[in-house]
């Protein structure tokens, strides 16, 4: 295993996510699922005492329950940040036409409860393309990472399509720009796939490193730079 | 099977698909995207969730006219929404996954599209992606293959329509059949239908009903290149998002303003699976099925038949079907 570099170079550059981790060892597992345990991918984790832990082509680290893949959270460069929204509504043309409402009366609450129609905002990001640093099987890393095609959230609606993927040996290792598990470390987070299981969340440090995506500060657009005199009379009309 | 299917629009009356609205004026929906220097630029882009909304209707219909005999066949609410909004969680029910598993071979289209069912979510196999215009901003991403002006600033393809909407009431020709005060009442319960005569009159003289308002559309000859992707799409499934498309081919239109014809469009479908390109369906006057389409479909209205047979001897199975009470 060796030290890599893997690329993916997006679309339209638009992911969806709030926090910019990406874990790549967290989709590649999705992948492998999918790949090997077709039974499991579309099931529910239930059972997790028995959870199938995906078998990556990974260098694993850490110790007992701590153990972790050695790969890098993304890093990259957004660009900017923009809010979209998403909608969901119930169709009252096709209700008249499908619903059978025996014989109770057909009336639907949208405003509240299970068939409220909602206006959801989603924040997304725009990058050129990510960076992932790991030691790895370069070889079995590029047919798994190829098998990807969108990144983030809301994939279903397209987003965070990824246009190619390169992987390439790196003279550097930099697995570590990543959550660590570490018992002084100030927060609990995901240390392995699926970082969303709250039972696996440990004590963890991450890197401030500025080439991690989350810890990127998007220039904020400069202010336009106009000097008001409202003893000017005529600036004052004009800005009225 | 995964693969994905490549969709070529071409819009045959301007597209409304509107983004933002100020006052009596709306604006197409805009999204920022990055430009061959990978700069963001701001373009116009047919929403993804809206093309999945949209297919996702066509193959509930799909289904329950099958499954109805060619009579919609009507469900209860909750199931309603589940098959044409994909649903929400939350309730009592609780779904394990022998359940889920029974859930996605008995209904191909909820395995498809997913949704919410109980306290679980049944995750989809579609990715609907975006359709994006031929132009300029987007020659960089969209294949060289795909026709359509690439020259042109998105922009340039934008133009505004205005409508006026007349105030009837204020027609002479059509001023006799208004109600006033001097003309006899409407006599019997009609009257009760109205909840109040005299508060709707007084709203009436404050809200002015003549107005002129304009949208900004998406011309007509313009060009939109989309791709949906799948993974682990059975036969059936496939045949699944035929029907669907099928269904969608009987009045192939795209965004808003549809009762005053807009966002007709014919379709260009291609499959890639494994590398290989083949013409899949073409939706224009007809919709055109290629050999490999109507086989997958046929897949899909045989299983539908025999569901057909199966709820008639059980007038709830769909219902069952859902919350796991039979059909183990």
């Amino acid at each position: 295993m060796k030290p890599l570099k893997i690329t993916a170079y997006m679309q339209t550059g638009k992911i969806a996510t709030t926090d910019l981790y990406l874990p790549l060892d967290s989709i590649m597992a999705s992948i492998w699922m999918h790949k090997n345990r077709p039974d499991l991918a579309y099931a529910p984790i239930i059972d997790y005492e028995n959870m199938v832990d995906a078998e990556l082509p990974l260098e694993k680290r850490g110790e007992g329950d701590d153990w972790y893949w050695a790969c890098s959270f993304a890093c990259g460069e957004p660009k900017k940040e923009e809010i979209l929204h998403w909608h969901k509504r119930f169709d009252f043309d096709l209700g008249t036409q499908y619903v059978d409402f025996e014989k109770r009366r057909g009336r639907v609450d949208v405003k509240s409860g299970h068939y409220k129609n909602y206006r959801m905002p989603l924040v997304t990001y725009l990058i050129p393309k990510l960076e992932w640093y790991a030691i790895g099987d370069l070889k079995q890393v590029e047919a798994l990472v190829n098998e990807i095609t969108h990144i983030g959230k809301k994939r279903s609606q397209g987003l965070g399509r990824v246009q190619r993927w390169t992987v390439e040996e790196w003279p550097e290792d930099l697995s570590f720009l990543r959550a660590i598990p570490d018992p002084n470390g100030d927060m609990e987070m995901g240390i392995r796939p699926p970082y969303w299981l709250s039972w696996q969340w440990k004590l963890a440090r991450l890197s401030d490193d500025g080439r991690l995506a989350c810890n990127y500060r998007i220039d904020a657009p400069p202010h336009p730079n106009v000097q008001h005199d409202y003893d000017d009379e005529e600036q004052w009309e004009g800005d009225l | 099977m995964n693969g994905r299917i490549e969709t070529v629009f071409t819009l045959l009356s301007p597209l409304s698909h509107i983004g933002e609205s100020i006052g009596p004026n709306s604006h197409l929906a805009t999204q920022e995207m990055l430009d061959a220097n990978g700069n963001p630029i701001e373009v116009f882009a047919y929403s993804g969730n809206a093309l999945r909304g949209m297919w996702r209707d066509t193959g509930a219909e799909y289904m329950l006219k099958k499954l109805g005999g060619n009579m919609a066949l009507q469900i209860p609410l909750e199931l309603f929404y589940l098959f044409f909004s994909g649903g929400a969680i939350g309730g009592d029910q609780s779904i394990d996954i022998d359940q889920a598993r029974r859930i996605r071979e008995q209904i191909p289209h909820l395995s498809i599209f997913g949704g919410g069912v109980g306290n679980m979510l049944l995750p989809g196999k579609l990715s609907v992606g975006e359709a994006l215009p031929v132009c300029q901003e987007l020659a960089h991403i969209v294949p060289e293959h795909v026709p359509g002006n690439r020259e042109l600033s998105a922009r340039q393809m934008t133009t505004e329509i205005s409508y006026s909407r007349k105030d009837d009431a204020k027609d002479d020709l059509l001023r006799p059949f208004l109600q006033t005060d001097q003309s006899p009442m409407i006599e019997g319960g009609q009257m009760s239908l109205l909840a109040d005569p005299d508060e709707k009159k007084k709203e009436k003289k404050e809200k002015p009903q003549q107005m002129r308002y304009t949208m900004e559309v998406f011309c007509r000859g313009a060009v939109l290149w989309q791709e949906t992707f799948f993974r682990d799409l059975s036969e059936i499934e496939l045949g699944a998002f035929v029907a669907a498309i099928v269904k969608w081919a009987e009045n192939p239109c795209i965004g808003g303003q549809g009762r005053i014809g807009m966002g007709r469009v014919k379709a260009e479908m291609v499959l890639i699976t494994d590398g290989e390109r083949g013409k899949f369906i073409s939706v224009g006057e007809k919709c055109l099925l290629s050999e490999e389409a109507r086989g997958v479909k046929a897949h899909y209205d045989n299983f539908l038949e025999r569901y057909t047979a199966y709820l008639e001897e059980n007038r709830s199975g769909l219902t069952h079907a859902i919350s796991g009470e039979v059909a183990k």
